[in-house]
């Protein structure tokens, strides 16, 4: 597998799309920081608030790339070079899925040297503790981990690289709204203490008094469980989560992830070895 | 003599669809190995099994002879080289670079023979130019370096001419010789133009719908291609009745003459065909050709 790496690590940094990907994260993030630096300033927010914002990005950019890069592996014929010359599948496979996340992982390196370097100037530095920063970039780079596996998988199952390319970003797309969903769904307080009232002479600011109105929106009880649990287990409530500073129990995202990477790694080898390549 | 490949009742089948249905065939060292059947036959089948691409569905084959499934034939894999279908190159990379990320899987060092490999295949001028930029023959050939980068001594091709200009097709053919005679690599070669088959190939082996017809050495099919009479005359079927009352196997081509097998006496069959009021209007000798030979043997044209 040593072999099979150093191949790809090879062809992996003369990539134009990673460096080109990499280009793409590190100017998104100048902008949106550039774009909501005023909102952060006014509210008295550091770099933090804009900066793992990044780990939401890593599943398309993720997505895009390792669907690509991988599927020009099929498309080209690659794969059979490396089979044909006594390699296992099990090592083929592996060795994908490795360079999959270490790109991934130089992409968001990238995005981030952006970040700072545009966020620094404009907002300062960061105001979480140095331990609240470790904790949240471990589960960044956990959740990212999980990306790279389900789109490796994918992208090995799928010999079309514009079908596999379709399928990943689709499956991107799809669990990020849910995702989104989710988040949103929690974030919900239980009671309102005040609420706005629209009536045809305007607006209306309405306190509720006491403990506030109950929240018809508030997601509660079993209902609530199931969405904890989902926010928690996906990479993309993860990401979420992490954006949003709000991580609470990082030692259980990880390991969500780590179980997350053994299982879909589990299911693409066992399809991948039983698939005949052409 | 020692064998290089041996496949023993070899069989594929894709959920209804039976490829490969018991195909057993030798390959011996030092050959060039022509594997000759029309398209969907089951050549490239064969050669994807053979590759380790794909697991067959029922017997087996043995490489140097580690069979299929033993622990030793990864290892064994790399006394070979192969261009299944189209060439496995990175379009983005250069020649020397797709060479270079080959040396790397196999363990090799991507050192200088490299561009002497380049220079072998007639790439060495090629530059920074990527790979997506080169014509199909140029393709082609890297294929081959690639293939070549492991320096094995059994190599693979799956119609290493197909696409190729009538120069290319030359230059292509003047190389794997070179590979063959200097270099001692044997070869197996899947084609399904006979004529550039014949001017390489030591031995055949005839695939059709899946199955191996026949294996025949180039000596033997020398010795068995026929030599006949082809003859020109203004009414075939008049012909055709004068042969059939000798009992003299013949048979028709597709554009008009008759090909006569068997001795048959000229003016004797001159004067048969005046009483049929036929002309004889010209008499040839010639061999048969590996084209008809394959012909004949999966079916179609003779008629005895």
């Amino acid at each position: 597998m040593r072999n099979l790496l150093s191949a790809g690590l090879f062809r992996l940094l003369r990539s134009k799309q990673l460096w080109l990907t990499a280009l793409a994260i590190a100017a998104f993030m100048g902008v949106f920081i550039v774009s909501t630096s005023g909102q952060a300033i006014h509210y008295g927010e550091g770099l933090d608030s804009r900066f793992f914002y990044l780990f939401l990005l890593a599943d398309l950019f993720c997505a895009v790339f390792c669907s690509l890069h991988l599927g020009q592996e099929y498309g080209e014929g690659a794969i059979r070079n490396k089979l044909m010359a006594g390699h296992s599948r099990i090592s083929v496979y592996l060795a994908g899925l490795t360079c999959s996340f270490l790109a991934s992982l130089l992409l968001l390196f990238i995005g981030g040297l952006g970040a700072i370097a545009f966020g620094l100037p404009l907002i300062g530095g960061f105001q979480m503790t140095e331990s609240g920063i470790a904790a949240h970039l471990a589960c960044g780079v956990g959740s990212t981990a999980v990306y790279a596996s389900v789109y490796t998988l994918l992208a090995f199952l799928i010999p079309n690289r514009a079908l596999s390319a379709a399928a990943c970003f689709l499956t991107s797309i799809l669990t990020l709204s849910f995702s989104q969903k989710i988040f949103s769904g929690l974030e919900q307080p239980e009671r309102i203490l005040s609420q706005y009232l629209f009536t045809p002479e305007g607006a209306q600011l309405v306190e509720n008094g006491g403990e506030g109105a109950l929240n018809p929106a508030y997601v509660g009880g079993v209902q609530r469980t199931i969405y904890e649990f989902f926010n928690d287990v996906l990479p993309t409530g993860q990401g979420f989560q992490i954006s949003n500073l709000s991580v609470e129990r990082p030692w259980l995202l990880l390991a969500y992830s780590l179980v997350l990477v053994l299982l879909t790694t589990a299911l693409g080898l066992f399809l991948f070895r039983r698939k005949d390549v052409k | 003599m020692e064998t290089v490949l041996e496949t023993t009742a070899l069989c594929k089948s894709y959920r209804r669809f039976k490829a490969l249905d018991g195909v057993t065939m030798r390959v011996p060292k030092g050959a060039i190995y022509g594997l000759v059947g029309r398209n969907g036959a089951g050549k490239t089948t064969l050669i994807r099994l053979v590759c380790g691409l794909q697991d067959p569905t029922s017997g087996g084959y043995a490489l140097y002879g580690r069979r299929w499934g033993e622990r030793g034939l990864a290892r064994v894999r790399r006394r070979m080289g192969a261009v299944v279908e189209t060439p496995s190159l990175y379009g983005e990379l250069t020649a020397l670079d797709n060479l270079k990320i080959q040396a790397r899987v196999l363990g090799l060092p991507d050192g200088g023979q490299l561009p002497a490999l380049l220079e072998l295949v007639g790439l060495g001028d090629t530059g920074r130019k990527k790979a997506k930029n080169f014509s199909l023959g140029m393709r082609q050939r890297l294929g081959i370096a690639v293939a070549l980068c492991g320096d094995p001594d059994f190599l693979v091709l799956d119609e290493p001419t197909n696409g190729l200009d009538p120069q290319g097709i030359v230059e292509m053919r003047e190389l794997l010789l070179r590979l063959n005679r200097e270099r001692g690599i044997t070869l197996l070669l899947s084609s399904h133009i006979l004529d550039e088959l014949s001017r390489l190939a030591t031995c055949y082996g005839f695939l059709d719908q899946g199955r191996m017809v026949r294996e025949v050495t180039a000596g033997e099919l020398e010795a068995s291609c026929r030599k006949c009479l082809r003859v020109r005359v203004t009414d075939n079927a008049a012909l055709m009745r004068v042969l059939d009352a000798r009992g003299v196997e013949y048979a028709e081509t597709q554009d008009g003459p008759v090909d006569v097998f068997g001795d048959v006496e000229l003016t004797d069959l001159s004067m048969a065909l005046l009483a049929e009021n036929c002309r004889l209007l010209s008499a040839s000798e010639r061999d048969e050709s590996l084209e008809s030979y394959y012909i004949n043997l999966v079916g179609g044209g003779s008629r005895a």
